[in-house]
């Protein structure tokens, strides 16, 4: 059986539909969920899948800040269900604005409660949206998803104009998954501190990125390093 | 009861130190930090209330919230900047929504507003800053720091439908009647519309007068363009070419082409230059929505897979004091522009294909500002279907307001200083959000059959949109249906009403249950607003009581209510009487201006920097990274690309069709200084130039067709001699080239003119956009050097003409004349290339083009971390060259420079008319040889001067 992968849409969201294709390709069966008219309506049960995938876009427009207004709505309005995800061990990715949506859940770094966030993704210190290319590094850490993947590098594309990481003083560094491979700009595109771009929970289960895998998986897309991760998560979990 | 809260950043806030920077740069040295707080206020909660919104409001890692302000007035002056009463705050929905997260189901309407206090300023200068940088009065007001209100809700006053007697006027007060009305009609429109009241034998109401206003307004009827018959000129070249690739041209919201599979390409391109001269953030989010509704609205609805911006603006550094009186800044509209590009087209979530700045003192006073948008749709759905008798009208989107009144009439005037003021509110603020969940909806209604038409609301709103729809049919419809965002509307602005992301479908009635199921389950708000008819009347009512269910109408419903309109489709139809336009020879410019040639390595360094410091050749990507250019997932070349990032790719691929190699490829071309030498000449070239850089990366010349979006001043004869030359000869060549036109744009207001009777006119302008296919983006060959030791050449039409060159313009000149690269040489040119593509013996290319030869040789070895060993005596010694300057510079509009395996040394030099240049080679530099002088170029040296003046422009 192909792990079912849920893809969680919003009004708003708009890299759903890579998304999907990237996961179809990794190996999965990915179907696109409504946060409203599927879980929230309760037609649908957030756990009833293998993988949880929040993608990027600007959820309800990024009103107020982004991510917020999604993460509200999974904390309070879906929170059993949210709590069964984390029971049954389902992983999670959130990319970009999925990566601000499980911030500001708390869900990551995951030192806390649900719903009490301790870090934030903070506006790009360049005050600018950035649409570049980047290198990351893969650091050693706890992450499912780059299982067996430490030390190598990859080349995809991140957009964003909040991606700048800052976590309290308490946040362990073994939880760095990705690191931008340089400390200038525009390498590092958002002046993320310890260059930052992506943290897991301490489980490892739980994946937050700034950029942006889906956008590189075929050939002709520049590089098609973005594939490897998806690849990693699905295979993970269909063992 | 409102409850205010406030809110402030707790340690680092990057956009107030980017603020303060930028004012600091800008002269304002006393200023010494500016302290940004963000006020909520909040209607119809407790004070208790109010702190469970904590979560929705306050992230406590980074923000500290409190019932107080947090500013110090003794620190320095404090200005507030809200939105006006009559416009909606964009996030009260999701405001409402995150209340309700949390429990808080009474709050009833929410604003934002921003207080800025400027530290180390006084009063006035800050004042000044508030008023130049942060404030835009078309849509935002000063709040005063006591001024309470009793509700957050928008206000306005409704009134009954007024009639509006036309019947005996004079001359005189038919010309008042329209300027007290601010019609924009003159007299003949004026007499023509007084005779349809007398044959009706009745008043008009005001919505039918507004009606025809909009309707004959150049914006919409193109009374330039009708009256000198060009658009068909372009229409019949299409038709005589009969290109059969094309699905539609010029009939539909947008051109389309078959593509690969059973999918259609669609293309579409739309200015929006007046409300984006007078407030460029909200003008260039209207630009943007606007032409990707056109997308969304081209037959059954197509899906955008690209957008582009392409704006032409007055130096960007002129003192204030240049500013002619009644214009912007031409940095502030850039900063602006840049700023609504973003904001709009990020969270569309559709790939930028284009960022393009080009600067003319010409657009001083009305900037151009031109979007496109191409799409992709299943061809079996390229096509409208035709309302039938029956069918329901929804409209769909953000609910209708005052905004955009008078948008299409205004757009048609000439700018004024006094338009600044007057006609304020034919400018609005995007809602991307809105949009974007109908881009989402639109394929699943097109695929379970739900529209059997679909169009976009644009200018004159309504009254276009469902006229255009329902003319072969007839409509009914009751504006009480409408949903409003201002109370208290008349019913003629709701008629005309501009308001953006909206789109209005035509859906068979058994559909009506799957549509709305559909509609309801992608969050978009629709309305079923009333139904097509078998009466081909238009007849539009305003009936609040009106209690029965559309659906269960009779066929042909009567009029209930307020009769807003009841006019027969014969009446509406009824052309707007043409204005005679004299046509006149335009005189040929004479700045004979050739200056000495170049000689000495030290002045070919200095040209050279000249010309790579040059705004229109710099480094824009500071500007261009801004924007989203690789969502969807399926980006081949995107804006930039090479090592670098930063090298300028020549055209933009993506490969829409999931995981299939097929190539939908597009290019730009606008140079704004050939106008000046010679508009048909220019028009000429803006094909050559769009196609070449299509054909020079591998897309067949058979499979490309074309965009045109023209720009001239004010109609006088010299300016419709203009335009018919420059519309001649695009129809003549692109039938000579085979390249069809199916999709464009006109808009012939590009004159300003003030209080002090200074009038600035564009140049004539033409962009041309070509859209092309190609079955293998594996195939196209890219422009960054390959390999060391493999050769480079120049083929194509050499060319010794420097007139409208960058180069001629670092000097202060024009020049008379233009590059005329000859129709037969090229198209035989585009016929052979494919041979030598297909056998990958072009390992790199680059069209010559803008700047000339050293700004691509510069930007290939940018691309390539490589560089070359150029030797420019061949070139030089070709007899349409014969200069240094013009090899360096001339802009060979139909050349390119390619670089060639060593092994194809011969046959290249025997088979094409190639030019030798010189050899590739590893090292980071530049090295030139001509005559017995010599000179080597550092590229980081050029990087670093290239990479300055727009970034420092736009810091």
């Amino acid at each position: 059986m192909k792990p079912k992968v849920f893809i969680l849409y919003a009004p708003g969201n708009n890299c759903h539909h890579e998304t999907a294709k990237a996961f179809e390709m990794a190996g999965a069966q990915p179907q696109i969920v409504h946060l409203t008219d599927d879980l929230i309506a309760r037609k649908k049960s957030m756990s009833d899948c293998d993988i949880l995938a929040i993608p990027g876009g600007f959820a309800f427009g990024d009103h107020l800040a982004a991510g917020r207004i999604f993460a509200l709505d999974l904390v309070f309005r879906l929170k059993e269900a949210l709590m069964e995800v984390r029971e049954k061990k389902i992983l999670i990715i959130g990319i970009c604005n999925g990566f601000q949506v499980l911030v500001n859940t708390g869900l990551l770094p995951g030192t806390k409660d649900i719903g009490q966030p301790t870090a934030i993704l903070d506006r790009n210190a360049s005050a600018v949206f950035e649409s570049r290319w980047v290198t990351l590094t893969i650091e050693k850490s706890p992450c499912i998803w780059t299982r067996g993947l430490a030390g190598q590098t990859v080349h995809i594309p991140v957009a964003h104009g909040e991606g700048r990481l800052r976590l309290s003083p308490e946040f362990s560094d073994e939880l760095t998954v990705f690191r931008y491979d340089h400390s200038a700009y525009p390498r590092n595109p958002n002046g993320s501190p310890a260059n930052r771009a992506g943290i897991c929970d301490p489980s490892g289960r739980i994946l937050g990125l700034m950029p942006h895998p889906e956008r590189a998986i075929y050939p002709w897309n520049n590089t098609d390093d973005g594939l490897n991760i998806l690849k990693q998560g699905v295979h993970a979990v269909a063992g | 009861m409102i409850c205010r809260r406030y809110l402030r950043r707790i340690d680092d806030d990057p956009e107030a130190q980017m603020l303060c920077q930028r004012l600091q740069e800008e002269g304002y040295h006393q200023l010494q930090n500016i302290i940004i707080e963000r006020v909520y206020r909040l209607e119809n909660i407790s004070e208790d209330q109010a702190e469970d919104l904590f979560p929705l409001l306050c992230n406590p890692v980074a923000e500290q919230i409190s019932k107080n302000s947090f500013l110090n007035m003794k620190d320095g002056p404090v200005f507030e900047v809200g939105y006006q009463r009559a416009v909606t705050d964009p996030e009260l929905p999701s405001i409402i929504r995150g209340a309700e997260s949390l429990n808080v189901d009474s709050l009833a309407w929410a604003r934002i507003s921003h207080r800025y206090q400027f530290i180390g300023l006084t009063e006035q200068k800050a004042r000044e800053i508030v008023i130049h940088y942060l404030y835009n009065p078309q849509v935002q007001v000063l709040i005063q720091p006591e001024e309470t209100w009793d509700s957050l809700r928008p206000r306005g006053e409704t009134g009954p439908v007024e009639h509006i007697h036309l019947h005996g006027l004079k001359n005189e007060a038919l010309i008042q009647l329209s300027e007290n009305r601010r019609l924009f009609l003159n007299l003949p429109q004026m007499k023509a519309l007084q005779k349809i009241a007398d044959e009706l034998n009745r008043d008009l109401t005001d919505a039918e007068v507004e009606m025809f206003a909009q309707t004959w307004s150049d914006h919409c009827f193109h009374t330039t363009w009708k009256s000198l018959n060009l658009l068909k000129m372009l229409q019949q070249a299409t038709t005589r070419i009969n290109h059969p690739l094309i699905l539609s041209m010029f009939e539909d919201n947008a051109g389309v082409m078959d593509f690969y599979e059973g999918w259609a390409l669609t293309i579409k391109g739309e200015t929006h230059n007046s409300p984006s001269a007078v407030s460029p953030y909200g003008g260039i989010m209207t630009k943007h929505g606007g032409v990707i509704r056109d997308t969304l609205g081209c037959g059954q609805g197509a899906w955008p897979i690209g957008g582009s911006t392409v704006m032409g603006l007055g130096d960007p550094r002129i003192p204030w004091e240049k500013v002619p009186e009644g214009a912007l800044h031409p940095k502030t509209i850039l900063l602006d522009a840049i700023r609504g590009t973003a904001d709009y087209c990020n969270p569309m979530g559709i790939p930028m294909m284009f960022p393009v700045y080009r600067f003319h003192p010409g657009y001083t006073g009305k900037c151009f500002a031109l979007g496109h948008s191409i799409g992709l749709v299943p061809s079996k759905r390229a096509a409208k279907g035709r309302p039938r008798p029956g069918d329901m009208m929804i409209l769909i989107g953000g609910n209708t307001g005052r905004d955009g009144l008078h948008g299409a009439t205004v757009s048609s005037s000439s700018m004024t200083s006094d338009t600044a003021t007057v006609d304020a509110a034919h400018v609005q603020i995007g809602h991307p959000i809105q949009e974007r969940k109908f881009m989402e909806a639109i394929p699943k209604l097109r695929e379970q059959n739900c529209l059997r038409a679909i169009t976009d609301l644009g200018a004159a709103g309504l009254s276009s949109a469902a006229g255009e729809m329902g003319a072969e049919t007839g409509i009914w419809i009751n504006l009480a249906n409408v949903p409003l965002k201002t109370e208290g509307m008349h019913p003629w602005e709701i008629w005309i009403s501009e308001s953006q992301e909206r789109m209005l479908l035509c859906v068979p009635p058994e559909k009506i249950p799957v549509c709305l199921n559909i509609l309801n389950r992608f969050e978009v708000p629709a309305a079923i607003i009333g139904k097509f008819t078998e009466s081909y009347r238009c007849q539009v009512v305003f009936d609040p009581d009106f209690k029965k269910d559309i659906l269960k109408l009779p066929v042909s419903p009567e009029m209930t209510g307020e009769h807003v309109v009841d006019l027969d489709f014969q009446d509406l139809r009824k052309g707007c009487p043409l204005p005679e336009i004299d046509i006149r020879e335009p005189e040929k410019t004479t700045d004979e201006f050739l200056p000495e040639d170049l000689e000495r390595a030290d002045q070919v360094r200095l040209a050279i920097r000249n010309v790579l410091t040059h705004l229109n050749c710099c480094d824009q990507s500071s500007a261009g990274a801004q924007f989203d250019s690789t969502v969807q997932g399926n980006t081949v070349l995107g804006p930039y690309g090479g090592i670098d990032g930063r090298m300028p790719n020549d055209l933009w691929v993506s490969a829409p069709i999931r995981g299939r190699p097929f190539g939908a490829a597009a290019s730009v071309a606008f140079h704004p200084f050939y106008g000046d030498v010679d508009a048909s000449g220019m028009a000429g070239l803006m094909m050559v130039d769009a196609i070449s850089k299509l054909v020079g990366a591998g897309v067949s010349c058979r499979d490309i067709v074309l965009c045109d979006n023209f720009y001239t001043p004010q109609v006088t004869p010299e300016v419709a001699g203009r335009l018919m030359q420059m519309v001649k000869t695009c129809a003549g060549l692109s039938v000579q080239f085979g390249t069809p036109f199916i999709s464009g744009k006109d808009s012939s207001s590009g004159t300003f003119i003030n209080r002090e009777n200074q009038r600035i006119d564009v140049p004539p302008t033409l962009c041309v956009m070509a859209m092309g296919r190609l079955p293998d983006v594996g195939r196209l060959i890219t422009k960054p050097f390959k390999k060391n030791g493999n050769h480079l050449y120049v083929i194509g039409p050499i060319t010794g003409r420097l007139g409208g060159s960058v180069y001629l313009d670092t000097l202060g000149h024009r020049g008379t004349h233009l590059p005329d690269p000859p129709a037969d040489g090229l198209v035989a040119l585009w016929q052979k290339i494919p041979e030598y593509q297909n056998r990958r013996i072009i390992r790199s290319i680059a069209p010559v083009g803008g700047g000339g030869l050293m700004v691509r040789l510069f930007e290939m070895a940018l691309g390539s971390g490589m560089g070359c060993r150029i030797n420019l005596n061949p070139l030089i010694a070709q007899p349409a060259a014969q200069r240094l300057d013009a090899a360096l510079f001339a802009e060979m509009i139909g050349a390119w420079i390619i670089e060639v395996d060593p092994n194809f040394k011969d046959e290249i030099e025997t088979t094409l008319p190639a030019v030798s240049l010189g050899t590739v080679v590893t090292d980071h530099h530049l090295s030139l040889q001509w005559r017995k002088e010599q000179l080597m170029l550092n590229m980081s040296d050029l990087i670093k001067i290239w990479e300055m003046p727009f970034r420092e422009v736009i810091r």
